[in-house]
């Protein structure tokens, strides 16, 4: 990201501006930040969601201001896989289908399984210590934090996306649940070898990166209090 | 496929509200295409009630209640028709045959028929179809009366029971001095026939012989024996029916009968009094059939409503899809197909209630009020009203769909409330 302002529409009251912000492949970076610094808007900016009011974001060779809002979605679904701090699944769709649901808007993701997308989809999610008969059948409301922790995790990763943008996914669990998820998180991004981008205001994890950035570091931002 | 999935998954987890919608749907295409058959059945019904009669006439007064009144038995006649006109009027060489009918009297509810035996060979109904027998034969004696399906299964009639005449439609008075003998059951034809009991045009004259002025001569009752050995022709009909022996000579005869010079007399084309019947009922059949159809429509537009109240709970659902790579179009499929597939679930509910509906109260509908409704498949224009409204029914999701669109383009990965 190089020299990127953007101010949300309809929204004077806050921006944020980025000099510059570059992550190497295969780099693991954590981004610490307090709540209302911009991590959002940085990650929906990064995603190509929102585009800036100036200055360029370019991932890998590709800039994202150069390609079109169809362009972009597929860019988005084809090479960046993302984890939730609720992990955001659609409730109401069993766990196979959200695992699936990428593949469906990206078809380059999909070309680089080296099996079929449903038996990929269940092998990863096997890997990753999911009971199948529960994958299936039910609504994914009904599995428990670990699991739908496990299942964002395979929604991420199938297809091996280039970069995995995790938004504090560890936030609402205990220690050992989050030593446990970030143990996990790494051997698949091992496996995939996918570059790793997670924002966290817990500048504990940091020891488990190759790199921490803080938001006050890279951005700008400014908020004005409306009376 | 997935995105299907994905949809049905989002519906069956507000399936109550998606049920009731479904409901709404399903009653509001119940009662539009309810009406249509209703109206159908009533036209066919109509239309099938007479057939092979050229000309009805009777006194002067409009087309229409003549023929209400000569085949439909509603409504009454202003006047009647003297028998020496009826006779001169048949004698006429474009007459093939001639089939004086009486009305006027009743029991327990239903009309009673004087006419000849000619009538149960020339009236047909349903395109040319006889009258039929089910039990017994037309009248032999002056007291034999031959009832219709409905009023045998009503009444709990059988052949050889007696049938007390009510002097017009209603009075207390009966003619209990002379009862009729039932001689025969027609078959049911689905037309007034049914509800019907006919006397022969004698038996008219011979219950009225001891009455003046509309009621019975204190003290007089001539026996049924007396009776018989009378000449009893009539003094005057109520309408005949006439078939002439050419086509080419209806109109020629129409107009002959229309300058009547002895008195006021209408003679009628049965079917140019239909057309002009449904020009009347037209009007309210199409305000009612646009009164259906806006049921239909608010039913839809309650859908369009409840698609809407549920957008903002649905952010989220929507910011996911995005974060996984789902364009804003697939937000506005996705809504699309969730309200295309509740017009089809209420389409197919309604019909399936329609045709329950139909089933159960099809017998009751034609032993009250002689419509006959046919319990057929779903016709082309039927069809094609169908999908119709399946089409405005995925159109009026558009609105959400398009808001939809645009939330899913604002809140980007993160819904901002």
């Amino acid at each position: 990201m190089a020299g990127v302002e953007y101010q949300w529409p309809g929204k004077q009251n806050f921006s944020i501006s980025i000099e510059r912000f570059a992550i190497e492949p295969g780099e693991r970076v954590l981004l610490l930040g307090e709540s209302g610094s911009g991590k959002s808007t940085l990650l929906s900016l990064i995603c190509g969601i929102i585009l800036p009011d100036s200055g360029t974001i370019s991932i890998g060779q590709t800039s994202l201001n150069d390609l079109s809002p169809t362009e972009r979605d597929r860019f988005r679904a084809e090479n960046i896989g993302v984890i939730f701090q609720m992990f955001n699944l659609l409730p109401n769709v069993t766990p196979l289908d959200n695992v699936l649901l990428p593949l469906h808007f990206a078809p380059a993701r999909k070309a680089r399984l080296d099996e079929p997308a449903r038996e990929a989809a269940l092998s990863i999610m096997q890997k990753l210590g999911l009971p199948l008969d529960a994958m299936i059948g039910s609504p994914s409301s009904r599995l428990s934090v670990g699991q739908q922790q496990r299942v964002a995790v395979a929604r991420a990763l199938i297809g091996q996306p280039s970069l995995i943008i995790a938004d504090e996914p560890t936030s609402a669990l205990d220690e050992k649940s989050q030593s446990s998820f970030m143990q996990l998180l790494f051997e698949q991004l091992a496996t995939a070898g996918s570059t790793l981008l997670m924002v966290s205001h817990d500048a504990s994890l940091a020891s488990r990166f190759s790199r921490t950035v803080s938001m006050s570091d890279i951005a700008e931002t400014r908020q004005m209090v409306l009376a | 496929m997935i995105l299907f999935r994905v949809a049905m998954r989002s519906l069956l987890s507000r399936r109550i509200t998606v049920a009731l919608t479904i409901f709404t749907i399903a009653l509001s295409i119940a009662l539009l295409f309810g009406v249509d058959k209703t109206r159908v059945g009533a036209r066919t019904s109509f239309a099938d009630t007479i057939s092979d009669t050229d000309l009805i006439f009777g006194a002067r007064s409009g087309g229409v209640q003549l023929l209400l009144y000569s085949v439909f038995r509603i409504g009454n006649a202003t006047n009647n028709v003297s028998w020496q006109s009826y006779q001169e009027i048949v004698d006429r060489p474009e007459v093939e045959w001639a089939v004086p009918i009486s009305l006027g009297d009743s029991h327990r509810g239903y009309r009673v028929m004087g006419t000849t035996s000619e009538y149960f060979d020339r009236y047909r109904y349903r395109g040319g179809r006889q009258l039929e027998f089910a039990q017994g034969g037309p009248f032999t004696d002056l007291f034999d009366a031959v009832i219709g399906a409905d009023v045998a299964r009503a009444l709990d009639y059988n052949i050889g029971d007696d049938i007390i005449v009510a002097h017009g439609l209603a009075s207390f008075s009966a003619h209990d001095d002379h009862p009729f003998k039932v001689a025969g059951i027609l078959e049911k034809t689905g037309t007034p026939v049914d509800r019907t009991v006919i006397v022969s045009l004698e038996a008219i004259e011979a219950i009225h012989v001891d009455w003046q002025g509309g009621a019975q001569i204190l003290g007089q009752s001539t026996s049924a024996d007396v009776l018989r050995q009378m000449k009893l022709t009539p003094k005057a009909i109520t309408a005949a029916m006439l078939g002439v022996n050419s086509k080419l000579q209806i109109f020629q005869l129409q107009r002959a009968i229309n300058e009547y010079r002895n008195e006021p007399l209408l003679a009628i084309l049965p079917g140019v009094a239909l057309q002009e019947l449904w020009e009347i009922v037209g009007v309210a059949e199409t305000a009612l059939a646009a009164v259906s159809a806006m049921v239909v429509f608010t039913a839809l537009i309650g859908m369009m409503a409840m698609i809407f109240s549920g957008l903002n709970e649905r952010r989220r659902e929507m910011a996911i899809l995005r974060s996984i790579g789902a364009r804003p179009t697939t937000v506005f499929t996705l809504l699309m197909m969730e309200a295309a597939a509740m017009t089809l679930a209420g389409i197919i509910l309604g019909i399936a209630i329609l045709y329950t509906i139909l089933w159960i109260v099809r017998p009751i509908i034609d032993a009250r009020f002689g419509l006959y409704l046919p319990l057929e498949a779903l016709d082309l224009r039927e069809w094609k009203l169908l999908g119709v409204i399946a089409v405005t029914g995925t159109l009026v999701s558009i609105a959400p769909a398009i808001r939809a669109y645009r939330l899913s383009l604002a809140d980007g990965m993160s819904v901002r409330m």
